[in-house]
């Protein structure tokens, strides 16, 4: 199967072609959903989190440039984007609501795990691997889930500092393994 | 400030896309980005180096109504760039008042004067679509919503009409709790945040003045919060949402 042309999408929504932002719909709204869900928790939030996205996407595919970056990874940014700013802004209401939050949680998957698994991870997956248990787990907390530096510590019980330098040494190893 | 030190660089685009900036910095990136084409590309190869944790995430079911409401965006988003086919959505006619919407501190210092206006407005219930009114534009069903999150049927109308006003009408009995009261939200923009609408009074009718308005569009969420007497302190809902949903435009022929 020939994989998806995401930047050819993106132009084409540049252009102002609806039918171009259809087909990017069609192939990629379930995974950008999942990425929202993720972080907001909750599937109506979620939901609005992609519909907004999207209208993003529409409205900016002019400043999509290929030569810069994979059109799926610049996709995956603008829904991170909007997701992070409703959870940033407007509060995870899912905090109040533990019930609901744990039944998200509980079927949510370790990216990590599936790492080692997928094509184009198991790289990313052999650097996190080298990270350590902990380090790595800031590393997803903050990009797979969402959480803030002060959420991180909370969950992981670790002063904040020592969460800000792990997080600067973790980029730092991170690069070094991936570059 | 953008340190200069390739290293540094690459901490602050890795933290930048994962989120872990605070306000302040994460501004500073961005209004960088337009100049600093190394931070950009920086920042475009953490995406693609982490990308594969989200792609592990997989795919989730999304609703078949999605699309629709997209598509119903991309049209109204037309319109409204086109002067000649705008519909005549309500504008705030002066620069001042439109500031002062906006402003959490003005509103909260003029909260008392709209719920008192809200109150005298409220004796003239059960006014939604009698002879002589602007024709509604939108219509918003707001679902009760109970503690655990569930919803539970519609529980509040909100009216937008043709000239602006609207009214907000409640469908179930609601008691807020002394010492505490409903406060109307919409927003208009995700990245804003929510805007009051103000404190609903005792009862919950409420009409507001088309100058509080600034265009309302298909799809728009409105909530109603638990806040306490006198209105969130903070400009943004404080309690949990009661009631919640979103415009819908009224549909155009004669009953």
């Amino acid at each position: 199967m020939e994989p998806f042309d995401h930047a050819s999408a993106l132009e084409g929504c540049a252009r102002g072609d609806p039918a171009s932002l259809r087909r990017l719909y069609d192939q990629e709204a379930g995974f950008l959903l999942a990425v929202a869900l993720r972080i907001v928790r909750r599937r109506d939030v979620a939901a609005d989190v992609l519909h907004d996205a999207i209208m993003d996407i529409w409205e900016r595919a002019g400043t999509f440039d290929r030569s810069r970056g994979a059109g799926r990874a610049w996709i995956t940014s603008i829904v991170r984007h909007r997701a992070l700013k409703q959870i940033r802004i407007v509060g995870r209401e899912t905090e109040l609501d533990a019930a609901a939050a744990t039944e998200v949680a509980d079927d949510a998957p370790d990216p990590f795990a599936i790492l080692a698994t997928s094509q184009d991870g198991t790289r990313l997956h052999h650097c996190l691997a080298q990270l350590g248990a902990e380090r790595r787990a800031v590393i997803l907390l903050a990009y797979v889930d969402g959480l803030s530096q002060s959420e991180i510590a909370e969950r992981l019980g670790t002063p904040l500092g020592t969460v800000k330098a792990w997080v600067r040494r973790s980029l730092i190893a991170l690069k070094d393994c991936l570059s | 400030m953008i340190p200069s030190q390739p290293e540094d660089r690459d901490v602050l685009a890795g933290e930048y896309v994962l989120g872990l900036l605070d306000p302040a910095a994460m501004a500073e990136v961005e209004q960088a980005l337009s100049s600093d084409a190394d931070l950009a590309r920086r920042i475009a190869v953490w995406e693609e180096r982490l990308l594969p944790a989200s792609a592990a995430l997989g795919k989730a079911d999304v609703d078949p109504a999605q699309w629709a409401r997209i598509e119903q965006a991309l049209a109204t988003r037309r319109q409204t760039l086109d002067p000649t086919t705008a519909p005549s959505l309500t504008r705030v006619r002066h620069g001042v008042l439109r500031a002062a919407w906006r402003s959490p501190t003005l509103w909260r210092a003029t909260t008392g004067l709209v719920t008192a206006a809200a109150i005298l407005l409220a004796i003239l219930p059960n006014r939604v679509g009698a002879p002589g009114e602007s024709p509604t534009r939108y219509y918003a069903i707001l679902q009760s919503r109970d503690a655990a999150g569930q919803e539970s049927g519609p529980g509040w109308l909100i009216q937008v009409s043709q000239n602006g006003t609207v009214q907000s009408l409640p469908l179930a009995d609601v008691r807020p709790g002394s010492g505490r009261a409903l406060q109307l939200w919409t927003l208009w923009d995700q990245a804003r945040g929510p805007v009051s609408l103000g404190v609903l009074p005792p009862g919950g009718a409420i009409r507001l003045p088309p100058e509080r308005l600034e265009a309302i569009g298909d799809g728009q969420l409105f909530e109603i919060t638990l806040e306490p007497e006198a209105g969130s302190p903070i400009g943004r809902p404080t309690g949990r949402i009661l009631f919640i949903g979103r415009a819908k435009g009224a549909a155009t022929q004669d009953l």
